[in-house]
């Protein structure tokens, strides 16, 4: 597991990048939806 | 009077104001659920709502002044690292955000709101990363590398409130002089920032001709200009002439500065190899 995180954190710039974006979308971006989800 | 604005362009690179856009956009669906618990007078809903778009619009508004303290700093070639984190704190709050809109707003499990929170963070640091922490100060011998960027800052102060006293002169010869000098004097600034120890070759420009040309540019325009006569006008253009020279002499001075120094190097490095 701390392979894979050393990993990752050695990643190229731009790949992290994305990592980083999908990472950000798929959490925060995810958790903002659920209050209008239950109101709806 | 024409309504023809003067173009003034900035000549130090444009730091990125849009870093964090991202950011921003986790509020618009907050938003609409505000504003659909506000229709559907839902007050508990309204109010667990509008914390959450607070939270998150407090880490948007954080982590981008961290985006704008990195900017400058990534700007200078001489520089401190920031002193207040301001993107790893916007990334705190980032994950109390994400936390507390999914655990109390969105009403989910304990552990799923968790984990995106972690996520959150980890994702933050990945695309954003966290604030510099080295300091951009190279060894400089005798000279503290505190002094040198505490002169070189209240250059750039005194040179802002000159640009600034500029927007009030409608002299468009003098404004033209004045706008030389101060890009030449930004470019002499520039260039000791990239090598520091100039400092000493430079240290009149930075303390009394800066300084000089600050007191000149606020006393005209504590003035009326129309009070101002030829003889003094033309004195002023005249002045400003022999600033823009020093000027040029103050950079090629520096330049020649650091040939003596690559000259020196060169030296000792013949020496060293011949031995």
């Amino acid at each position: 597991m701390i392979q894979y995180f050393k990993g990752v954190l050695m990643l190229t710039p731009s790949y992290k990048k994305a990592l980083g974006f999908i990472f950000l979308l798929f959490s925060a971006g995810f958790a903002v939806w659920y209050p209008l989800a239950n109101l709806l | 009077m024409s309504k023809a604005k003067r173009y003034t362009p900035t000549n130090n690179p444009s730091i990125s104001y849009t870093k964090g856009t991202l950011l921003h956009l986790f509020l618009v669906p907050l938003f609409l659920s505000v504003v659909l618990a506000l229709f559907n007078t839902n007050i508990k809903a309204f109010l667990l709502n509008g914390v959450s778009f607070l939270l998150f619009f407090l880490a948007a508004r954080v982590a981008q002044k961290g985006f704008i303290q990195e900017g400058k700093y990534l700007q200078n070639t001489f520089t401190k690292a920031p002193k207040v984190p301001y993107k790893m704190f916007g990334a705190y709050l980032l994950s109390a955000a994400t936390f507390f809109t999914a655990f109390i707003a969105g009403e989910q499990t304990f552990m799923k709101s968790a984990f995106l929170a972690l996520i959150a963070i980890v994702g933050y640091y990945l695309f954003y990363g966290f604030d510099p922490k080295k300091d951009k100060l190279e060894n400089l011998g005798d000279i503290s590398a505190e002094f040198v960027l505490k002169t070189i800052n209240e250059a750039k102060t005194k040179l802002s409130h000159v640009e600034n006293d500029m927007e009030k002169i409608k002299d468009t010869r003098l404004y033209e002089k004045l706008n030389i000098a101060v890009s030449k004097a930004e470019k002499i600034l520039q260039t000791i920032q990239e090598d520091p120890k100039d400092i000493r070759v430079a240290r009149k420009f930075l303390i009394v001709y800066i300084d000089g040309i600050a007191k000149v540019t606020n006393a005209y325009t504590d003035m009326e200009e129309s009070e101002i006569n030829t003889q003094t006008k033309k004195k002023l253009h005249k002045l400003m002439d022999d600033v823009e020279e020093r000027f040029d002499k103050e950079l090629s001075r520096l330049k020649r500065n650091n040939q003596f120094d690559l000259d020196v190097h060169i030296d000792v490095l013949k020496e060293q190899i011949k031995n």
